[in-house]
């Protein structure tokens, strides 16, 4: 009997047409926790090519929940999409939130191991452990929110849907999965990867539940963390708020990247904050699967030039990349935009970046109407903002430019424009500027997914969490945005145990924000145990995140990167120019006396980046060692030192 | 001597304006803080001062032109002239 897991994987071979389904050894599921430790896993083993384009038939697609996904575990139902991303050409993982995963889960699966590439368009329907892959002739061409609609109206009630938009059939690398209105498995290229194998959506209903190996003290677990939960300062603001109120705060502390790097503050933030959007359109917030927390603004354009525009969202990441980075002050257009992106399953931390690069070489002159077909590109110009999500779903016009990422449009452009795109590993940087709060910024360096906050998430300078620096790694300084000193140790801490949060089908924002950081380890790893019946403690949890983490690093030496890559893309912008105003003016980044830190923190060469043999034995992927000592990738006499 | 002061969420609301200028006989965050509790009044004062330990700050989160104080000398800061201080509810 499996307890808290389903045990079983269901894989799917387009190609071939053939479904299997096979049960999980528990030693895996052990090792590896779920979701994004056993996608990870899943992808060593079956991507192993350098070489391999992303988009073609060799690249695999998987879809993983967690032990906790789909129990009354507060905040516990996501889900984990990975593939070998088109953005970065290495490691690709997103995750999403909703009602999917839960729903998956209920079905009796762990993971989704879709491989090869259909012949025709299709769409894959599972009801337990009945699978068919269907024909997507109806749905093949229509947008995000239509595909959902046409598929419950065809099978009934209790469907949960994972779908792609125009963007993801038309193979823009950043093109997104979306389920319900909002929720989107966003960063690097899963909506492309699954274009890529004309799958248009994965449908599915379960009937099964979840088994739970020590129910009483599960349940009491689970008031314990809901009770902390809603007891906390930040869950009110976020249940009130959503993400979209760190606008306002980036702003005030001159962290806000605006018109693409060119100043810290928006002279508009308040009016495409948290605050307007909660005060002029939302109607009520609402919550992913089990959460307490309802931090998704349901929002209602009354009346303007937008009227009648509704939806869900927009997240920080929204406002800031359509708002601040592109200089638009006008939240209802933000909105506008907001819906399209969703529809056409297009990730808006990529969108956002290629277009603020384009309308910075507007500016610059690099770019004219010429290029544009007759667009002016000017700051905030929503007119054209929202002329350009369109062409770049359907590949038109400019369109088609911005429709070829961030590593490939600035090649096209040419003229010096390579200067003004700035990623990490081939992904765009959020809208935070990264000469300001170092550990933060630190972490979407060091991400194994190319440049994301999330990946490591460290607050710990970013809400200057003094008392919890100092207790969690005896380092006053890891909470003060101002110093490079504790960032890697910090970042190492955060990066583990948000591996550990993702695997388990956890929500950061509750484990990390609304619970006490010095104890939340502990408790998830409580409930994984009675879910489970394993014996896992806090100090467990965090081994299992260092070890996936590992993993996914050992992959990405596969893809042959190295410290070169844990760098900006146009290092000069934030290394050697400093901010002009703001408590971080004349100063820059110390990328290297914090990767130093980093690497040594996490017992890695620090000359070249990269874990060697006997770290990687000790992290218990001695097979991984093995295979990447073998291949000459890494080395095998480095001292590790016991931390 | 005058200071720029910010308001941010709840006390935005409770002194219904979104920042003022304030004179200040002493130039530090300390006074700064008990003028509002005494200009504003006991809705503010709750905002500003923990009930249990009637120590003034901890409840708010306090920004002189972008610094957390708590970086800087706490309640002892000085300011200067047109400095810019936030003040918001504290985040966690």
């Amino acid at each position: 009997m499996t307890y808290g897991w389903a045990g079983q994987v269901l894989k799917v071979d387009l190609t071939n047409r053939r479904i299997k389904q096979e049960p999980l050894e528990m030693e895996f599921m052990k090792t590896y926790l779920g979701a994004r430790g056993f996608n990870s896993k899943t992808l060593f083993d079956l991507v192993k090519s350098k070489r391999l384009d992303p988009l073609s038939p060799g690249n695999i697609l998987i879809f993983g929940v967690g032990p906790l996904t789909g129990t009354l575990s507060p905040s516990n139902g996501r889900m984990t999409v990975t593939a070998k991303s088109p953005i970065t050409n290495a490691f690709g993982d997103s995750n999403v939130g909703g009602h999917f995963g839960a729903t998956l889960k209920y079905a009796g699966y762990d993971q989704i191991v879709i491989s090869g590439k259909s012949d025709t368009p299709v769409y894959l329907f599972i009801e337990d452990d009945e699978v068919s892959i269907r024909k997507a002739n109806a749905i093949w061409g229509k947008n995000t929110w239509e595909t959902q609609e046409i598929i419950v109206k065809e099978l009934g009630r209790g469907i949960q849907t994972v779908c792609i938009g125009q963007a993801g059939e038309n193979l823009v690398p950043y093109a997104a999965i979306v389920t319900g209105l909002k929720n989107t498995a966003g960063r690097c290229g899963m909506g492309a990867v699954m274009g890529s194998k004309n799958l248009k959506a994965i449908a599915v209903r379960g009937s099964k539940g979840v088994k739970i190996a020590k129910p009483e003290l599960f349940l009491k677990s689970c008031r314990e963390v809901f009770h902390e939960v809603v007891n906390a300062p930040y869950f009110k603001r976020r249940s009130r708020y959503g993400t979209a109120l760190l606008m306002e705060f980036l702003n005030e502390v001159g962290s806000l990247s605006t018109r693409n790097y060119a100043r810290p503050y928006f002279e508009f933030a308040e009016e495409i904050g948290g605050e307007a959007l909660r005060e002029k359109y939302t109607v009520k917030m609402r919550a992913c699967f089990a959460c307490p927390a309802h931090c998704t603004p349901y929002y209602y354009v009354k009346d303007g030039p937008y009227q009648g525009t509704l939806g869900e969202g927009p997240e920080f990441m929204t406002t800031g990349m359509l708002g601040s980075r592109c200089g638009n002050g006008d939240l209802a257009s933000i909105l506008v935009m907001n819906n399209l992106l969703n529809q056409y399953g297009i990730d808006v931390t990529a969108f956002g970046g290629v277009l603020g690069w384009a309308m910075d070489c507007y500016e610059k002159g690099i770019l004219t109407e010429k290029d544009t077909g007759n667009l002016s590109l000017k700051w905030g110009d929503q007119k054209v903002m929202i002329e350009l999500i369109h062409q770049t779903a359907r590949r038109e016009g400019f369109g088609a430019v911005l429709a070829e990422g961030e590593t490939k449009a600035p090649k096209i452009i040419g003229k010096g424009s390579e200067k003004l795109m700035h990623t990490v590993k081939g992904a765009s940087l959020i809208p935070e500027d990264p000469r300001s709060l170092r550990g933060f910024t630190l972490g979407y360096i060091t991400s194994t997914r190319g440049a994301d906050h999330l990946r490591a998430d460290n607050i710990l300078d970013g809400a200057g969490l003094i008392d919890v620096a100092v207790k969690l790694l005896e380092l006053r300084e890891a909470a003060d945005p101002l110093t490079p000193k504790g960032k890697g140790k910090s970042v190492k801490w955060f990066e583990d145990f948000c591996a550990a949060i993702d695997s388990a089908g956890g929500c950061k924002f509750q484990y990390l924000q609304y619970m006490d950081l010095l104890t939340s380890p502990e408790k998830l790893a409580r409930q994984i145990s009675y879910a489970t019946g394993c014996n896992l403690d806090g100090q467990g949890i965090l081994e299992i995140g260092e070890r996936i983490y590992n993993l996914e690093k050992a992959f990405n030496v596969l893809m042959g990167l190295s410290r070169k890559d844990d760098q900006f893309s146009v290092p000069d912008k934030f290394l050697k120019e400093p901010l002009k105003e703001g408590p971080f003016r004349n100063t820059v980044f110390e990328l290297d006396e914090m990767l130093d830190e980093y690497y040594e923190a996490r017992g890695w060469d620090v000359k070249t980046g990269l874990p060697g043999k006997k770290k990687l034995i000790k992290m218990g992927l001695g097979g991984i060692a093995k295979e990447l000592t073998s291949k000459r990738l890494i080395r095998t006499n480095e001292g590790v030192k016991d931390r | 001597m005058k200071v720029n002061v910010r308001y941010f969420l709840e006390l935005k609301k409770a002194i219904s304006k979104k920042e003022e200028s304030i004179d200040l006989e002493v130039p530090t965050v300390e006074s700064l803080l008990k003028t509002l509790v005494s200009k504003y009044g006991e809705e503010v004062a709750k905002m500003i001062v923990d009930e249990k330990t009637k120590v003034i700050g901890t409840r708010v989160k306090v920004l002189v032109n972008g610094r957390d104080i708590r970086f800087l000398e706490f309640l002892d800061t000085r300011l200067a002239e047109d400095d810019t201080v936030s003040v918001m509810p504290a985040l966690r």
